[in-house]
């Protein structure tokens, strides 16, 4: 999946995965290190602030039908979504925290708000929908590559 | 009917002559209908010399309300699907019909000389009866991104309407049969001056617009669909009264290097779009770019150094519309040079690689430029990849003229160098009080509860909103709907706003008569839309759908799953009787 369809957030992509799973994936990333990277993926903003309870959920938190609220996780390019109740999200959440060796990899630019970075996490479960794009360039761009 | 007459000739010390006479010179729709509102002889005489109604959303109303209160119209305008379906987002057959409506005009509208249908389906046989009833005085005739007829429909136009001035389909789906139309227009017509089928996939003759030109000397704007612009010499050396031509195209053969060496342009153009013009073509437009006052190089393939050179030589330009291969780069020329831009387009690049010039991105950079050079600025509209709140700002400060301000925020970008725009769009609001028309479409985090609410404390004069992905939680939608005093139009896109909130809002906004909500967050039976159940307002409802994959989805197998939709208005007639099986009206129990 590329970083670009990542960000837009997948419509519909819920997965389910067993939390024993989720941790040793985490465990064996945080251990090989990737060379530099010009940005670190968005979801490390999560595992900074690991500290705190839940911080991925402000103060506008909406709970699901369940007791359940959605957890978004950015994975090294992938992105998966979580339906979870409170305590299973912040067993996972400390099992990161566990697991992120060294010093924290500083996720957003110096000038960025980064508080509200965090609620981009919260968003991206199904509701964003890509910006529609106009009939008439939609035409104008498909003969372009037909020209091409 | 008439007794009233009798009993009081003199009206506020106004005689009913007077008064006729006066309110011949009041046109615009909100004061008339204020003055209707006074007493029933104003009422009685505003009804009878209203001249022109636009009807915003055809089921607010029926045809036989329409001729009961309005009987002399000279002019209407009628609007069907919803904006949505310009983006490919409404159901094909969602409805608009123009039948009904052409029945009455032809039965009983006996003034009528104008007619414009939007988005709506005009089948042949409306347009049959139509020009039957009407064709020897309508003057101007405009089917605006319509469909539902074919060219034949145009041959009956062509045949009966001998006094059209107008005659407009730009961005029509048109079943096409054959060219006849346009030489029978061309034959029979003398007075045309607008003639317009930019956008659409009809093929005509060279000949047939040469013939046309000869014919209609006062033709002095054009806009037509794909056609080599070097077989147009002909056309061009014939219109000599032509101030706007759009369309045509260019084809770049191999060996040919002077195909359009011998294209001189008639001397008053001064309003120009061409198709598909590259960098080795646009120096034709040189020698007159300074007389030019609009601009559409929306469909062109020139980079972003080529809207420099182009764009520096445009002293009076008055109206630009690009994509956003324009540039920061471009915008500081715009700046530099086009000090009477009244109105400005940025519309969005295609997404995939290679195929815009990488400089072709328009940010915070770019806008403030703009707004500190073109402070005549009435009509803004931007696809940004980046912005700041200080941008904003610098929009509040120098835009003072804008009534009409659109931001999109794209989505390729991942960091956006200041977010949330909060104080941003507050100090734009609050600087630019002539605003009625506004857009703000960002992405999650682009604006908090706090900034919706200033949306909403700061808009005293707007009267249609697109929000996309604002605010954070219900909060903001209700903080929000407790402002906006003159709004008449919503428009609610990728927003995480409950059924609940949603009926709120729509309770307290004093002016909503027009809702339109796409992406929010639906319940499982959405019975906390019904919160919003009054007395004649229509509430339809689009379920999720599999749609037409655009082409960023093109990967993926089948289509695009389509979020639910909502669509309330006001109506005075009732229930529609031509839904579809996609379209759901929902009425509280009886």
């Amino acid at each position: 999946m590329e970083r670009k369809n990542s960000f837009r957030g997948i419509q519909g992509a819920i997965s389910r995965i067993n939390p024993e799973l989720l941790r040793s994936v985490i465990t064996s990333g945080t251990a090989a290190k990737g060379g530099p990277e010009a940005r670190s993926p968005p979801g490390a903003a999560a595992f900074r602030h690991a500290t705190a309870p839940l911080p991925v959920m402000t103060s506008a938190f909406r709970s699901g039908s369940k007791g359940t609220a959605p957890l978004t996780i950015f994975y090294n390019g992938t992105v998966a979504v979580f339906d979870l109740p409170q305590d299973k999200a912040e067993t996972i959440l400390k099992l990161a925290e566990k697991g992120n060796v060294g010093g924290v990899v500083e996720a957003s630019d110096p000038t960025s708000a980064s508080g509200h970075q965090e609620d981009l996490l919260v968003k991206l479960n199904g509701e964003l929908l890509p910006i529609a794009r106009k009939k008439s360039l939609e035409r104008f761009f498909a003969k372009r590559k037909e020209r091409a | 009917m008439e007794q009233w007459r009798m009993n009081r000739v003199m009206s506020f010390g106004i005689s009913d002559v007077a008064l006729e006479c006066v309110m011949g010179y009041i046109d615009d729709p909100r004061d008339r209908e204020a003055v209707s509102l006074v007493c029933k002889k104003w009422y009685h005489i505003d009804a009878i010399s209203r001249k022109h109604i636009t009807i915003a959303i055809c089921y607010s109303t029926s045809p036989g309300r329409l001729r009961r209160r309005f009987p002399r119209l000279e002019s209407l305008k009628i609007k069907g699907k919803p904006r949505a379906a310009m983006f490919n987002l409404t159901p094909e057959d969602w409805g608009g019909y123009a039948g009904p409506w052409v029945g009455e005009i032809a039965d009983t509208f006996n003034c009528l000389k104008a007619l414009h249908f939007r988005r709506m389906i005009v089948k042949d046989a409306d347009i049959g009866v139509l020009v039957k009833a009407r064709g020897h005085m309508l003057q101007a005739l405009k089917l605006d991104k319509c469909s539902g007829f074919s060219t034949d429909g145009l041959l009956l136009v062509a045949r009966s309407c001998r006094c059209l001035r107008t005659l407009f389909l730009e961005e029509s789906s048109v079943t096409e049969n054959d060219g006849e139309w346009l030489h029978e227009l061309a034959v029979n017509n003398s007075v045309l001056e607008t003639l317009n089928f930019y956008m659409t996939e009809l093929r005509i003759s060279p000949q047939d617009l040469e013939l046309l030109a000869r014919n209609c000397r006062s033709l002095i704007s054009l806009k037509i669909s794909d056609c080599d612009v070097s077989d147009l010499v002909g056309f061009f050396r014939t219109a000599t009264a032509l101030e706007e031509f759009g369309g045509g195209s260019f084809n770049d053969q191999a060996g040919e290097i002077n195909r359009y060496e011998r294209v001189r342009f008639p001397p008053r153009l001064c309003c120009l779009g061409l198709l598909y013009m590259g960098m080795n073509e646009m120096h034709i437009i040189f020698p007159f770019a300074a007389s030019l006052k609009k601009l559409d190089l929306q469909y062109t393939f020139l980079s972003t150094e080529d809207h420099c050179q182009l764009i520096q030589r445009c002293p009076n330009l008055e109206i630009l519309e690009v994509r956003n291969v324009i540039g920061d780069r471009g915008l500081e020329v715009v700046a530099q040079t086009c000090k009477k831009l009244r109105r400005l387009r940025i519309e969005r690049g295609d997404d995939e690689q290679g195929l815009e010039d990488e400089h072709g991105r328009v940010s915070q950079i770019g806008l403030s430029t703009l707004a500190q050079g073109c402070l005549e600025l009435e009509y803004l509209a931007v696809y940004v990849s980046d912005i700041t709140n200080a941008a904003l700002e610098s929009i509040g400060t120098f835009s003072k003229n804008l009534s009409d301000f659109r931001l999109v925020l794209l989505d390729r970008e991942e960091r956006i160098t200041e977010l949330p725009l909060d104080n941003g769009v507050r100090a734009l609001l609050r600087g630019c009080t002539k605003i009625r028309r506004f857009g703000f479409y960002l992405r999650p985090g682009g604006l908090s509860d706090m900034g919706l609410g200033y949306i909403g404390q700061n808009s005293s004069n707007i009267r249609y909103m697109l929000l996309g992905n604002v605010g954070e939680s219900d909060l903001g939608l209700l903080q929000f709907s407790r402002g906006c005093p003159n709004l008449q139009k919503l428009e609610l896109r990728s927003c995480c706003f409950s059924e609940r909130a949603l009926a709120l809002a729509v309770l307290q906004l004093p002016s909503l008569r027009y809702l339109w909500v796409h992406g929010y967050k639906a319940s499982p039976t959405g019975s906390d839309l019904m919160d919003m159940a009054r007395p004649f307002w229509n509430i339809e409802f689009i379920p999720p759908r599999q749609c037409i994959a655009s082409h960023e989805f093109e990967d993926r197998r089948g289509g695009v799953e389509s979020p639910a939709q909502i669509l309330a208005y006001y109506s005075l007639s009732g229930r529609r009787t031509d839904y579809p099986e996609s379209v759901i009206p929902l009425y509280p129990p009886a």
